[in-house]
């Protein structure tokens, strides 16, 4: 399942939905606002995405991650609106037969989700809000 | 021919806007769209900031032709996670 919501989620439950008898090894990786960054204080934050562009781009990495690694299913959902500190942002679950695939897996997903997928962070400080630059800043035309 | 401008993140707060429509020549380029964009916005060039372009979702150069229908979409580099 790839799902971009404004609404929580239950990991317990996409962690059942992912869950299957020739799973050896289930890896999850939860995103969520933490209340510091770069010395100043995280009160709340925003997520804009370029919604059905970033859809496809997740279903890219899915499958990229599926044929990549030995995986039988996994679950992608990022959250966008306002958020407070604590609040989940992120969740991969990948199931595979055993942990190797599955930790490389996710951490595959997550890191190209950073780098390619359209979505983006404003922080909430008290001295103002501010963009968060991503980690291609500089690359761009 | 008609191409829609979808603005993201910081590019859409310097705009002020989520999108708007603009009427081009036939064969126009990005990269013809973009310049009418920075005059438009000046504040897009000054930004200090990376811009990138997406045509209908996907990277495309400035000379790349746009045709009736088509979105640009404006954004600075990618941060969620």
């Amino acid at each position: 399942m790839i799902m971009i919501t404004h609404d929580d989620f239950s990991i317990d439950e996409v962690v059942n939905e992912v869950k299957s008898p020739d799973m050896g090894a289930i890896v999850t990786f939860l995103g969520t606002v933490r209340d510091e960054s770069g010395g100043q204080v995280v009160e709340r934050m925003e997520i804009q995405a370029y919604e059905d562009v970033a859809l496809r781009q997740l279903k890219r990495i899915e499958g990229e991650a599926l044929k990549k690694f030995d995986v039988k299913k996994m679950t992608i959902i990022h959250r966008v609106g306002v958020l407070n500190v604590s609040d989940n942002i992120l969740l991969i679950v990948v199931g595979a037969s055993h942990r190797d695939d599955a930790f490389r897996a996710c951490r595959f997903v997550l890191e190209e989700l950073k780098r390619t997928v359209p979505l983006w962070k404003k922080e909430y400080t008290p001295s103002g809000d501010r963009w968060v630059l991503g980690e291609s800043h500089g690359q761009g035309r | 021919m008609r191409v829609r401008a979808k603005y993201f993140a910081l590019h859409r707060d310097l705009v002020g806007k989520a999108d708007e429509e603009f009427q081009l020549d036939e064969d126009a380029t990005v990269g013809e769209l973009l310049s009418r964009l920075m005059s438009l916005y000046p504040r897009l060039a000054d930004a200090g900031v990376s811009m990138l372009i997406s045509l209908n979702g996907e990277s495309v150069d400035k000379s790349a032709r746009l045709k009736n229908g088509d979105a640009i979409a404006i954004f600075p580099p990618v941060s969620g996670g």
